[in-house]
């Protein structure tokens, strides 16, 4: 056998495989390929004399067209292609580089081993990356704390500016009644700096927690007109100091005390913070004789409160986008760090709302926020402008069952919006009157604050959830001398469930999905309400029969599932009332990703309690639609979520996904083409091929 | 398979050719190439993975390495805004080199939906631009099949 000249074995053995173009597509070895190539390329390299990159490495085979290129070019052009990975018939991988070039006008093609230098640049870039990922989280967290450190010297900062005001007035030799308010208003900014040191000083460790559960909705409410008032209140003196007046809009002026109509999600002190942001802002650019005017407007499912000053205006080139966004100055900025109006566009929009400016046509500009309204007024709103349009029913059943025989007053505490809105919805056509809340804590402390006929408390809600609120109720009911009526509003029906909450001493339950006739006989039946037809089981009541069972809601009266979901359908769940599914569809399908995504992330957490309440949250809401395959995935991941176990998890979830978008798809039409809530840009799919939320681009 | 460094590029080639993810971070050197043979309505398509390097500071998108392309997705971390940026600026190279290109943009990390810097109102923002894009995660799955038959119709020219 012909021993390989010295160069070749020399090329081999330091890791080279040396070929030359053969041709079509082919390059022929120039001595014997080093053993690292075989293992590589498997057959392909140990065909005689013959090696065809196409069928040995799509890689090799798209680098051999750059190769040509080089080739065809002759003189001293090399083509690198870089690193890459293959992988042999044993699995294991090598890092290769090929080069290509023309050497004594022989075209050449080269591959060389670079395991150990490619080991070597993965260690490195691995440390640099890591590291780099590490300082952006860091640089994520700073930023955080930046903001949260700026709300605080803001709000303590807040009692200064007032105060200043004050002692500014206080030289200008006022008569004794205004002198005596003056101080007074003074002497109140002194005690609430003083609480809010002590409360940052309480509170320092948990502020981010806060502003975390604001994230995700705590369910509080705030009275915007009373707000507004409170910050003219204390304000107005720093204005007066400037020259400058600051005033209620006439309308809220006109409306003296507060009112349910102006109530919006939100959280008193936060609603404070971004009032006096706003105002601040304002009293920076206000010359003295102008007047800055606050109130708050409807818009229509939103209340829109709003600064307008009488200064300059925005500066040509300045946006809305550019003065809220982090750091973001205007007008020359002369503001302080560039969060304070940052902070109000991340806390409205944590609230559900926006923010914004504009320039008035009159002069000045005008500050704005709008915040979602308070179920309450919202469904007030609703049903004024649904009465309004509302045409008569023309079997006259709508009549039938709008007004109950007396007015109840009722409680009502689920943490999911959507039965929330469902439940109050349909117990103020009644024409009950309704309070909701969003959890166990707060529905105690409504039942302490007023009476209530009857309270309709959710099982299974976050904190304290329905029976222990119920205990707690009934605890206080000892000191008081009286008894609520307290239904559980649960979406389990198992004899355990009803045993819970018989020893959480409450009177009944309402089993979610409801229809409305059901929940109207539970809690009119409760409250020793019952119209004529229920009050046959009401003298049944007093012959013995137990009360849960009396006002329970049994799986039977939940309407039937439909054979399949249509709009149709969805909209004889509801009494074949379109304006009220259409109104519940909005709500599903703005709160169904929330609610959804819940679910998944619990999912991707593991089985546990944690799947088995977002889960629970999730069944609930779409119940109320009757969306069968929906109920029933979410049901086996409630379950998998109680016995933590995740096996077919991926599969429930898959179904689960298609589902809900099944479900969203038809809700969409029925809510009038929109797809409130949907991320932006998503598309509606046919259920058949819906998935979770996706969108595409074929560029 | 384009986008910037740890965006999940790699993962989401492993968890759609050999439904496996990892939880570690390995960052990748380089190009690996894997196959995947694939059924779109009556056409089979064999897809040629091309998972490429992530591109930072350190390491550049060769043009060499986009010869043949057919189509890419491009991959950001929606836990990462600076990602997308990456990612859009990315096409914009890429768009330039090769001219029009059939291309998916994949918001991944969706499991960590909670932590996203990518919001709602950016993703309003591309939809404006004619992005649609896709919310994946190599760690569920989700989205991930979605992802590449959407490129692979994309590529066959035909309507989702």
């Amino acid at each position: 056998m012909k021993e390989a000249p010295l160069h070749e074995t020399l090329l081999a053995r330091l890791g080279y495989a040396v070929f030359e173009d053969a041709g079509g597509g082919a390059l022929a070895p120039v001595g014997p390929p080093p053993e690292w190539f075989v293992r590589a390329f498997g057959a392909a390299a140990t065909a005689v004399g013959r090696f065809v990159p196409a069928d040995a490495s799509p890689f090799l085979e798209n680098f051999l067209a750059e190769a040509e290129r080089v080739w065809a070019g002759g003189g001293t052009g090399r083509a690198e292609s870089g690193a890459w990975v293959e992988r042999g018939a044993d699995g294991a991988e090598v890092a290769l580089e090929a080069e290509a070039l023309v050497l004594q006008g022989r075209r050449i093609l080269f591959v060389v081993n670079q395991q150990q230098r490619f080991d070597e640049t993965s260690r490195m870039l691995q440390i640099a990356r890591v590291d780099k990922l590490a300082h952006e989280r860091l640089l994520r967290e700073i930023q955080a704390k930046e903001i949260l450190l700026h709300c605080i010297v803001h709000d303590l900062s807040q009692p200064l500016t007032a105060l200043r005001g004050c002692l500014s007035l206080l030289t200008m030799g006022l008569p004794p009644d205004k002198l005596k308010e003056v101080v007074e208003i003074a002497d109140r900014q002194t005690h609430r700096q003083e609480e809010m040191i002590r409360d940052v000083l309480k509170a320092f460790s948990s502020e981010m927690a806060v502003l975390q559960a604001a994230a995700a909705g705590s369910g509080h409410t705030v009275d915007l007109a009373q707000g507004a008032r409170e910050v003219v209140s204390e304000y107005a003196a720093a204005f007066a100091s400037q020259g400058a007046a600051l005033a209620l809009h006439p309308r809220l002026e006109a409306q003296p005390g507060t009112s349910g109509e102006w109530r919006a999600a939100g959280e008193p002190e936060r609603l404070r913070r971004i009032f006096t942001n706003y105002l601040e802002n304002a009293l920076r650019y206000s010359p003295a004789g102008s007047v800055v005017t606050v109130g708050v407007e409807e818009d229509g499912a939103f209340l829109r409160a709003f600064v307008d000053d009488q200064g300059p205006g925005l500066p040509e080139g300045v946006t809305a986008a550019n003065l809220f966004r982090l750091f973001g100055k205007g007008k020359g900025s002369t503001g302080k760090a560039g969060l304070g109006l940052y902070f109000c566009k991340i806390t409205a929009e944590r609230w559900g709302g926006s923010v914004g400016c504009r320039n008035r046509a009159e002069g000045g500009t005008r500050f704005w926020f709008s915040l979602p309204r308070a179920q309450g007024a919202a469904t007030q709103a609703a049903r004024r402008e649904d009465e309004a349009a509302m045409p008569q029913s023309p079997d006259g059943s709508e009549e039938a069952l709008r007004q109950a025989e007396r007015r109840l007053r009722i409680l009502l505490a689920d943490d999911v919006e959507i039965n929330r809105l469902m439940a109050a919805e349909l117990l103020e056509r009644r024409g009950h009157e309704v309070v909701s809340v969003s959890n166990g804590r707060a529905a105690v402390a409504a039942a302490r604050e007023r009476p209530f006929d009857v309270a309709l408390l959710d099982v299974q809600m976050p904190g304290m959830d329905g029976l222990e609120a119920a205990r707690a109720i009934r605890a206080g009911e000892l000191a008081q001398g009286r008894k609520l009526a307290i239904l559980a509003f649960t979406a389990n029906d198992l004899p355990e469930d009803r045993e819970q909450i018989r020893l959480a001493g409450m009177d009944g339950h309402v089993v979610k999905p409801f229809d409305r006739e059901t929940l109207y006989r539970a809690v009119e039946s409760a409250a020793g309400s019952a119209p004529a037809r229920t009050a046959e089981r009401s003298a049944e009541r007093s012959a013995g029969q137990s009360p849960e069972v009396e006002a329970g809601a049994s799986a039977e009266g939940e309407p039937p599932p439909p054979a399949a979901l249509t709009e149709d359908s969805i909209v004889a769940r509801f009494g074949g009332d379109p304006r009220l599914a259409a109104q519940l569809a909005r709500m599903f399908l703005k709160d169904s990703p929330r609610l959804l995504s819940a679910v998944r992330r619990a999912a991707a957490r593991g089985a546990g309690p944690e799947l088995a309440r977002a889960a629970h949250a999730l069944k609930g809401a779409v119940g109320h639609f009757g969306a069968q395959t929906a109920r029933q995935a979410v049901a086996r991941l409630e379950d998998m979520g109680k016995r933590e176990e995740s096996k077919g998890m991926r599969e429930a979830l898959a179904e689960l996904s298609a589902a809900v978008e099944a479900l969203r798809g038809e809700l969409s039409r029925l809510a009038g083409g929109k797809r409130a809530g949907v991320r932006a840009g998503a598309k509606e799919r046919k259920p058949a091929k819906a998935k979770a939320r996706r969108k595409r681009r074929a560029g | 398979m384009l986008g910037s460094f740890s965006v999940g590029k790699t993962s989401l080639v492993r968890r759609y050719v050999e439904s496996l993810f990892s939880d570690k971070y390995h960052t990748t050197v380089g190009v690996k190439v894997d196959k995947k043979t694939i059924h779109v309505g009556d056409d089979e398509l064999m897809l040629m993975l091309w998972d490429i390097y992530g591109e930072d500071d350190f390491q550049k998108l060769r043009r060499s390495d986009l010869n043949g392309t057919s189509g890419y997705l491009l991959v950001a971390d929606g836990t990462r805004r600076a990602t997308l940026e990456k990612a859009l600026e990315l096409h914009e190279r890429v768009q330039g080199a090769l001219g029009t290109t059939p291309a998916v943009l994949v918001v991944n990390k969706f499991d960590l939906a909670a932590d996203w810097e990518v919001t709602p109102e950016m993703e309003q923002d591309l939809h404006g631009r004619g992005w649609e894009p896709v919310h994946s995660s190599a760690k569920t799955g989700e989205g991930v099949e979605e992802a590449f038959l959407a490129l692979a119709r994309a590529m066959l020219g035909q309507k989702s």
